[in-house]
């Protein structure tokens, strides 16, 4: 097998999963590692050396089965995963931890003590846990009947945290935006969508609204004891990241 | 703001009917019964009372009850329509300042109450603000807070109001409306009622998702003494009746589909720790009866805060006994997850935790003969007894070393805390680094850092032998280790 070899070019892609697996598709058919992969988002029009890949949805489901044969099919939804966090470089980690896979195959899902397959797992551990604090953090406020929320995560945390929304409220309709990553999730009718969003304004909160918010915040002062105050437990389990949209702390 | 809760005559002739009946227990209304006149005034009166007074008098009344988790069932509203979901893992949607977490809206249905337990902030002699929750009202401030996702569902407990029975037609009322009217399908946490009809009990567990009866006092001589209305059977008697009831509906869920399911959560207890004299031995032993014999999920423990004065209670500035509250956790989740048993915690002999180590440290240092154990060899169970290896590094473990051999570098990635690991394992037959074993350091080394200053703080000469004796029984050093002193 010829080795891979460094080469002084940058991907771009369209920054979607099947975007990222034509990357891989390319930098396996050239034996080539590239010093960067920029989705669109991030990248800056006619950057020197920058070579577009298209996304190709054939190739795409070429490496999709390769992985799904060759190495293991969790390792496909844990690449999926990976491209949703927050790990810099993630693109060219992942790129490394699918060249260990076609090594060592399925067994790579267990090789924890690996650096590559360690920082990949840590990253996605923290994409979960974000995605399931923001389950119980997000707030909504209701506006003519829909339900609106914005969220800053670190994480695109989206994918993960709308459809259980779906399955509480599923005859509601609501949006959450993600400031972060420019997103947002509308349901209506048993059908979620995901959409590009920039420079959404909030609506203003109307009476009703302000009424529940005060009994809320009243509800969150009463149940704490005081001769239990520890706001250092507070602050551990419930980072002040989290706080500015959490209408109990407004 | 203020907000009359009933606009519609009908509503408010409700109310008087309710208050009628209860006009015993009110003492305040008791005088006015009769003037007619004066008495509407005054009903007019309690249905507008502001229900931000309501909330904040029924959910302080309610905090003192520990349990707050959403967990150990699950549903979505998807095929069901309606609203509302359930999570095996429950959610936390925000914590209270005291740093405990709030995933259910916890209050009370009302703080009326004909007992007179002495440890209770709502006992009949203490002279305080009574209100209640309408039903309806209730349900709907649920359905408001749940669709903001501020809450993961409701957690209703209540003071007895009238007699048990009523009390709990009451909360069943509330809890039908809620799943029929509203047809919610979230959480929902309700607290049985000592004294009720079995009936009515049943009637209860099929609406909610999980019930506890709170046996409140580790022992029946504290029961008795503190809370002279309750017996040890009026407590066990419904905790018995809900345990046969699951056991009896799992049983015929694997038989027909559509059963409706009875207390699918599980039910829960909890117990006030450090008002009365009991050693932590006993209250631990007591743990695990309960849950062998209840098959209870969870024993959640309250350490005591004074809200009352009492020649039989402890001082009002006696402070929260927060250290063994937290001490018992450990050792309950060491019984859980960990196949501990009591006898291996404590015994007669250390019949009180040691403060400055958690018990399962404690149990590692006293127990030199099972140590040092080989990462890649030892079976789960014994990883598990390893002081800084958890469930889910245990688990962690054993399927990295299926493929290579673990040295210690691997172990940290794995997440396991080798501060306090590497005094108990060996890798490869090879133990640490540059680990020097003294006395002392191991000690100190197990400890957090919380733990290491309190440590540090307590050199008053008793405490300082007491810490000392435990050096001495901790049996060190490890066998196969060397030593240098």
């Amino acid at each position: 097998m010829k080795n891979f070899t460094k080469q002084n070019i940058i991907y771009g892609y369209d920054g979607t999963f099947d975007g990222f697996l034509c990357c891989a598709f390319e930098s396996f058919s050239r034996r080539e590692i590239p010093s960067a992969i920029i989705s669109e988002k991030d990248s800056q029009p006619g950057l020197f050396g920058q070579f577009n890949i298209e996304t190709d949805f054939g190739k795409s489901e070429r490496v999709k089965r390769s992985v799904n044969e060759k190495i293991n099919p969790d390792a496909l939804i844990f690449l999926r995963d990976s491209l949703c966090t927050n790990l810099p470089d993630k693109e060219l980690v992942m790129l490394e931890f699918m060249r260990l896979g076609y090594k060592t195959g399925s067994k790579i899902m267990t090789m924890l003590s690996d650096n590559i397959v360690n920082a990949l797992n840590k990253a996605v551990r923290f994409l979960y846990n974000e995605s399931h604090h923001y389950k119980g953090f997000i707030r909504f406020s209701e506006v003519d009947g829909l339900f609106v929320s914005s969220i800053k995560p670190k994480n695109f945390v989206l994918p993960y945290t709308a459809p259980h929304f779906a399955q509480r409220m599923p005859e509601e309709k609501f949006i959450i935006i993600d400031e972060t990553n420019k997103a947002a999730c509308v349901y209506e009718k048993w059908k979620l969508s995901l959409f590009d969003a920039k420079d959404i304004t909030m609506p203003k909160t109307d009476e009703k609204e302000t009424f529940y918010r005060n009994l809320w915040k009243t509800f969150h002062e009463t149940i704490a004891i005081k001769e239990r105050f520890n706001p250092k437990c507070q602050n551990t389990h419930l980072p002040k990241r989290y706080r500015d949209r959490m209408t109990e702390f407004l | 703001m203020e907000k009359p809760l009933f606009t519609d005559p009908a509503a408010a002739r409700r109310m008087t009917d309710f208050t009628n009946a209860h006009n015993g227990i009110i003492p305040f209304y008791n005088c006015l019964f009769g003037i007619t006149l004066v008495f509407l005034l005054r009903i007019c009166h309690t249905l507008r009372m502001d229900i931000f007074e309501k909330l904040s008098i029924l959910g302080a009344a309610a905090k003192y009850d520990v349990a707050c988790t959403s967990s150990g069932t699950e549903q979505n509203s998807c095929e069901t329509g309606g609203m509302g979901s359930k999570v095996p893992c429950g959610i936390c949607h925000t914590f209270a300042a005291d740093g405990r977490c709030v995933s259910l809206l916890k209050v009370l249905l009302t703080n009326v109450c004909v007992y007179d337990c002495k440890y209770c902030f709502n006992r009949k002699s203490n002279d305080i603000k009574r209100t209640m929750f309408l039903p309806e009202e209730l349900a709907d401030l649920t359905i408001q807070f749940y669709k903001r996702n501020y809450i993961e569902g409701l957690f209703l407990s209540s003071g007895v109001i009238k007699n048990p029975d009523y009390t709990c037609e009451l909360m069943i009322k509330t809890l039908s409306i809620l799943r029929h009217t509203h047809r919610f399908n979230g959480y929902i946490h309700a607290k049985a009622i000592p004294g009720a009809d079995g009936k009515l009990l049943r009637q209860l567990g099929l609406l909610a998702d999980r019930m506890s009866v709170n046996i409140e006092m580790p022992s029946q001589n504290s029961l008795q003494l503190l809370a002279p209305d309750k017996s040890k059977n009026s407590i066990f008697a419904p905790m018995n009746f809900i345990k046969e009831n699951i056991s009896e509906n799992t049983k015929e869920l694997t038989v027909y589909k559509k059963v409706q399911k009875f207390v699918p959560a599980g039910q829960s207890t909890q117990m006030i720790i450090g008002a009365t004299p009991e050693t932590d031995n006993h209250i631990l032993k007591l743990t695990e009866n309960l849950y062998k014999k209840y098959k209870l999920k969870r024993v959640f423990f309250s350490a005591y805060t004074p809200v009352l004065s009492d020649k039989l209670l402890p001082s009002v500035d006696f402070k929260p006994p927060l250290l063994r509250e937290h001490r018992l956790y450990q050792a309950d989740w060491l019984m859980r997850y960990y196949n501990f048993s009591a006898d291996e915690i404590l015994d007669e002999k250390t019949p009180n935790f040691n403060p400055f180590i958690d018990p399962k440290c404690n149990w590692a240092v006293n127990h030199p003969e099972f140590f040092p154990v080989e990462v890649n060899k030892a079976s789960k169970d014994e990883l598990l007894r390893v002081p800084g290896i958890g469930v889910r590094s245990a688990l962690k473990i054993i399927a990295a070393r299926r493929y290579s051999a673990l040295d210690f570098d691997a172990l940290k990635k794995l997440g396991v805390v080798l501060k306090r690991a590497k005094y108990f394992i060996v890798c490869r037959g090879k133990q640490f680094d540059g680990l020097i074993i003294l006395k002392d350091q191991i000690l100190q080394a197990l400890m957090s850092k919380q733990e290491l200053t309190m440590y540090k703080d307590s050199f008053s000469p008793s405490q300082l032998e007491l810490f000392r004796e435990n050096l001495q029984t901790a049996g060190l050093p490890l066998p196969g280790l060397p030593l240098r002193t």
